[in-house]
């Protein structure tokens, strides 16, 4: 592989600030801070993770068993925020401040001291959130959806829950407005913006996405906040408010979330696939403009979430077909990965299998999604645990089986060892087993009409009720593994090279592994030929 | 496509020199890059920043005329 001569230069620049306290906490570089990030995004996943074996525990048998309703409520609450604010958000966050820098051949994010500033929010955030556990009354009980009039039922926990949430926001609004600002002014020359690559398209796209809709969900719990304690009944029936109308806000921001969460994930399966096939992507540009679609299409589908609360036929319609539009970018997608997989010299990597478990697996929560967007077919799913099957399935094998497969394919990178490709696979397979075993038998669950967030059921659903709890905690315990593999990579083993893989393309594979404190401080010059998509033709 | 802006990545050093005399093009300094650079990071971030502050209130706005 080609390098480029800032290699030299970054070799003998390696400074790192001394001490933790320096390092950690005043950083302003683009790889620690994606480290921050990423580390921030582990340790919510075991929390999270914690808290929905508790659910899952309650829910091994019928009857009331371990934990009293009020806060099993709590759990499944705090869960979904904690997972997709704590988990998912800052991993895809993490990734973007390691990598999108490395791959257009910027010396940094654009602005550094937003940077640091965009992390060291969450941990109070979060702190904050979770404390409202601790508070009289306990947490958030109304779902991570916020509802009213439910959500403002709550005691202490209302105002501290929005008050996280308003960090959240500004923490993710500052560092998609740094991710945007470092592509479109600080790529390197040559780097045209259809030679990016395409987690960094994916990434850009979905900072446009979080800038629109982040400030649309803190409007909302605004005025829950002014409902709740200066009595402006903007949701408030018996004020002569709407609470539908907060359904509706609170799903113009939810639904777009969810490509928020998910479109990143394109991005990194749209690296690992071309990697380890040892082709070029195929179709490139249509990769590019099925994103945008998607991200485009997330605007005009949020009622999907509510056809229940009854609107006209017309709206209806209008929302059904616009969801199942979505089907076609997203089908464009799975059909070039599968093409580009096709007579491709294959080998399956740690990365690479996560890679094709996220293809399949999303692809079964993708269709569920179809399913629940015929108008007369959700009038029967809505509420139940098809739905929660058919979310699990997009957001834990697609989302988070994406942040793995990421994890793996740039840890050598990030680290200069290789992690250890047996335990990986043993991660890999655990992983896909055990989480079939835990939210395919919730789709029958659903079909037969359990409904979701009870910790109490009827004895029909008993069967499937604990095969899907032995493959919760099948799952949950899996993910010690990895963790105890990040951690002996981050500590020794075998020296990456700076290619690390084979069929490894692009400007981050150019740079000595582990990535040197500051790369490309002089603009890396460019040629196309080490380039994932240099040589597209446009 | 080009990059808008990307000229201002290139440097002194970078640029081939005969041609750009040639054809009058102003050669800038390292520093001169860095600062245009900054200052077109910053007009991106606070039109960003303008647009989600206008959501926030704008949102916040049609509730308050909603009612």
């Amino acid at each position: 592989m080609a390098t480029t001569h800032a290699d030299h230069h970054d070799d003998h620049h390696d400074h790192k600030p001394s001490g933790f306290f320096q390092r950690w906490v005043l950083s302003t570089n683009h790889k620690d801070i994606g480290t921050l990030y990423l580390v921030f995004a582990l340790i919510m996943f075991l929390v999270g993770g914690a808290m929905a074996l508790i659910i899952r525990a309650e829910l091994f048998q019928p009857g009331l068993q371990l934990v009293d309703p009020e806060f099993f409520n709590q759990m499944t609450t705090m869960h979904a925020l904690v997972m997709i604010f704590g988990a998912v958000m800052p991993a895809f966050v993490g990734l973007a401040n390691w990598m999108v820098p490395l791959m257009i051949g910027a010396p940094d994010m654009a602005l550094p001291r937003m940077n640091n500033w965009s992390f060291w929010i969450m941990p109070f955030a979060f702190g904050l959130l979770l404390l409202t556990l601790f508070v009289p009354g306990g947490g958030p009980a109304g779902g991570w959806t916020l509802y009213p009039p439910l959500s403002l039922q709550g005691g202490n926990n209302v105002a501290m829950t929005i008050f996280a949430i308003h960090m959240m926001g500004v923490s993710s609004i500052m560092g998609a407005i740094n991710i945007i600002a470092t592509i479109l002014n600080m790529r390197a020359p040559g780097m045209d913006l259809l030679k990016m690559p395409i987690f960094v398209w994916a990434w850009l796209i979905t900072a446009f996405l979080l800038i629109a809709v982040m400030p649309v969900l803190a409007g909302a719990v605004t005025m829950l906040l002014t409902d709740k304690f200066f009595l402006t009944s903007f949701f408030n029936a018996a004020g002569g408010g709407d609470p539908v109308m907060f359904q509706h806000i609170f799903w113009f921001f939810g639904h777009p979330e969810v490509y928020i969460m998910i479109l990143p994930a394109f991005g990194v399966v749209s690296e690992i696939i071309p990697t380890f096939a040892r082709k070029p992507l195929f179709g490139y540009q249509a990769m590019v403009y099925a994103t945008a679609s998607i991200a485009f299409l997330s605007f005009i589908v949020w009622a999907h979430h509510m056809f229940t609360v009854g609107m006209p036929m017309g709206g209806e319609l209008f929302f059904m077909y616009a969801t199942m539009l979505i089907a076609v970018p997203t089908g464009v997608k799975v059909f070039n990965w599968v093409s580009t997989i096709w007579k491709g010299s294959m080998t399956f990597e740690t990365p690479m299998l996560f890679a094709l478990g996220f293809v399949v697996l999303f692809t079964i929560g993708g269709f569920s999604g179809l399913m629940l967007a015929i108008v007369p077919a959700d009038f029967q799913y809505h509420d139940t645990y098809f739905v929660v099957a058919h979310f699990h399935y997009v957001l834990v094998t697609g989302a988070v089986f994406s942040i793995m497969a990421a994890a793996y394919f740039w840890l050598p990178k990030w680290t200069g060892h290789m992690y250890n490709e047996t335990l990986g696979k043993w991660h890999f397979w655990l992983s896909a087993i055990s989480v079939n075993v835990l939210f395919f038998p919730q789709h029958f669950l659903g079909l037969a009409g359990m409904p979701r967030r009870i910790p109490d059921y009827n004895v029909a659903f008993a069967d499937f009720n604990m095969i899907s709890t032995i493959g919760g905690f099948a799952f949950g315990f899996s993910q010690l593994l990895f963790v105890y593999i990040v951690w002996q990579t981050a500590r020794g083993g075998q020296k990456a090279t700076a290619g690390v893989w084979e069929g490894a393309k692009g400007l981050e594979w150019t740079v000595p592994s582990p990535a040197p404190h500051h790369t490309f401080s002089t603009p890396p010059v460019i040629d196309d030929a080490m380039l994932a998509h240099g040589n597209t033709v446009h | 496509m080009r990059c808008w802006l990307m000229a201002t990545r290139f440097t002194e050093k970078e640029l081939p020199r005969s041609p750009s005399r040639e054809r009058g093009i102003k050669i800038m300094s390292e520093s001169e890059t860095i600062q245009r650079q900054r200052a077109a990071a910053m007009r991106t971030v606070w039109i960003l920043a303008g647009v989600a502050l206008l959501v926030y209130f704008g949102f916040i706005a049609s509730g308050v005329m909603a009612r």
